[in-house]
């Protein structure tokens, strides 16, 4: 694994942006970045494609054990979210995608530092514009990213019938870019797609509805589950028999007091770092996650022996491993799942050590 | 993907390209009570307001409840409602005051009821926070 630093293209902001990615510069910082690029041996991205198979198995299995033995308060799930994941897990409901974060810097096992397994972002940049990058600069290397072929494949497999709705904070520009995307592989497996903005979604009194007042059968929502089960509507959510994707069962991977659940049911897995809800379980300095925190918010990095400020919620503490550092920023590997195979990764980049939303995403190939 | 490698053989968009830049903003909602006249046949429900606007039930799950058919949506509040155009009201049988609906000298019948909903019960949270990770 090396970072490289490479000529972009001169055009590069056309070409991009020709493919709909209109948020390759966020709030006039760069978001995508093709200065630069990571270069990987083939071992290497077998290495990460093996760690990913094994960890996603390793998720599914605490789910079932999760739900076997009802281990939901360890989640901080309420009655109303854990009769939602028990109903959706033993139906089998599908999952479509998730991003496995991982700490590795070449060489050891990868680290799985947080599963983002309902409502990944950076997916557009890791599927598509990364491979057009690496059509236009080197056709010939390779690169660990069917994340297309595999989304499209995904979709025809889900056992669903009838239009599929997309909702999405569509004014939050990659927000509205994960949803368009998905909804574009969806089209391209043949369904039909309606798009409509998180508050646009509509209430019966019976089901859910659109703007043309048609009941949502199966809806694709970039919306956190413990979101919508907060507000006013979620209320609502157990009284309609409908498909969710992702579905409801992804409550327990993505809430980060998985972790300890992981480290409980997998103790020293060379993939995994201890965790805990008591620091005093992890030694020498660790990084403090709140239980529903994304994009880095809330997450501190704290020294042995330090004192913390107070936390707002539950917090995990998970042993601090520090991201490969390239030049003077931090790379994180954003490993993709699609259904539940290992689908490629993509590459965020920070000069701080917590890779935020602000981070640059950074293109790689591998020979 | 072509045997030994690990891209993607090819990566078509039908959409993304296309409505690049091109998104209207999204009508906010923020928990509006909304509510719809429900009829006991199509005739009655188009001569309150069109054919176009008249829709038959068409549960998720089960069977069609009793009433079969349903006029538009529109604001259950008067002041928000006569304040948009595009609110389609409540139709031509409603009188204000406590009497309601009343069908007048038609052949058809008045609603039979009307069916209470909402917008904007979700996305709350999303204003205050990034939702994606």
């Amino acid at each position: 694994m090396q970072r490289e630093s490479r000529a972009p293209r001169t055009d590069w902001q056309q070409r991009v942006e020709s493919l709909g990615f209109d948020f390759h510069t966020i709030d006039g910082e760069p978001y995508w970045r093709e200065d630069v690029c990571y270069r990987f041996s083939a071992d290497e991205t077998d290495l990460i494609e093996d760690a990913t198979s094994e960890l996603h198995s390793m998720c599914l299995e605490a789910v079932d054990r999760v739900v076997r033995d009802k281990r939901y308060a360890d989640l901080g799930l309420d009655d109303t979210a854990a009769r939602l994941v028990e109903e959706s897990w033993k139906s089998g409901e599908p999952a479509l995608y998730g991003r496995m974060d991982l700490s590795w810097n070449g060489s050891g096992p990868p680290k799985l530092l947080e599963y983002n397994a309902d409502t990944p972002t950076a997916l557009f940049e890791a599927s598509v514009v990364q491979w057009y990058w690496l059509q236009d600069v080197m056709p010939q290397a390779d690169q660990f990213n069917s994340i297309h072929e595999k989304l499209i494949e995904r979709w025809k497999q889900m056992p669903t019938s009838g239009k599929i709705h997309f909702a999405a904070s569509y004014e939050q520009p990659e927000d509205r870019g994960t949803c368009e995307y998905l909804r574009d592989t969806a089209t391209q497996a043949g369904f039909e797609t309606s798009a409509l903005d998180i508050e646009e979604i509509g209430w019966s009194g019976k089901y859910f509805i659109d703007m043309d007042d048609v009941p949502i059968a199966t809806l694709f929502k970039l919306y956190p589950w413990e979101w919508l089960l907060a507000e006013e509507f979620g209320a609502n959510i157990p009284k309609v028999a409908m498909r969710w994707i992702e579905p409801a069962w992804k409550m327990v991977l993505s809430n980060k007091s998985i972790l300890p659940l992981l480290w409980e049911f997998f103790p020293d897995h060379p993939n995994l770092l201890r965790a805990s809800h008591r620091r005093g379980d992890v030694s020498g300095a660790v990084v403090r996650k709140p239980r529903y925190g994304r994009e880095g918010e809330g997450v501190i990095v704290l020294a042995a022996g330090i004192d913390e400020p107070p936390a707002d919620g539950p917090v995990v503490y998970q042993q601090f491993h520090e991201l490969p550092k390239f030049a003077d920023r931090f790379a994180l590997i954003g490993s993709w799942v699609i259904g539940h195979e290992p689908a490629g990764i993509g590459i965020r980049e920070d000069s701080d050590r917590i890779t935020r939303n602000t981070s640059c995403f950074v293109p790689h190939y591998f020979t | 993907m072509e045997p030994g490698s690990k891209k993607s053989l090819a990566v078509p968009l039908v959409l993304m390209g296309a409505v690049a830049g091109s998104y209207a903003l999204p009508a906010l909602f923020g928990g509006t009570d909304v509510q719809r006249n429900k009829y006991p046949s199509k005739q009655a429900c188009v001569e309150d307001y069109s054919e176009d606007k008249c829709k038959q039930d068409v549960p998720v799950n089960g069977s069609p409840g009793a009433f079969l058919f349903y006029g538009p949506w529109y604001r259950s509040d008067y002041r928000s409602r006569v304040n948009d155009p595009n609110d389609p009201g409540p139709g031509k049988f409603y009188r204000s005051g406590a009497s309601g609906f009343s069908a007048g000298g038609s052949a058809t019948a008045a609603p039979s009821g009307v069916e209470s909903g909402s917008r904007g019960g979700f996305g709350s949270s999303g204003r205050v926070s990034a939702r994606g990770s």
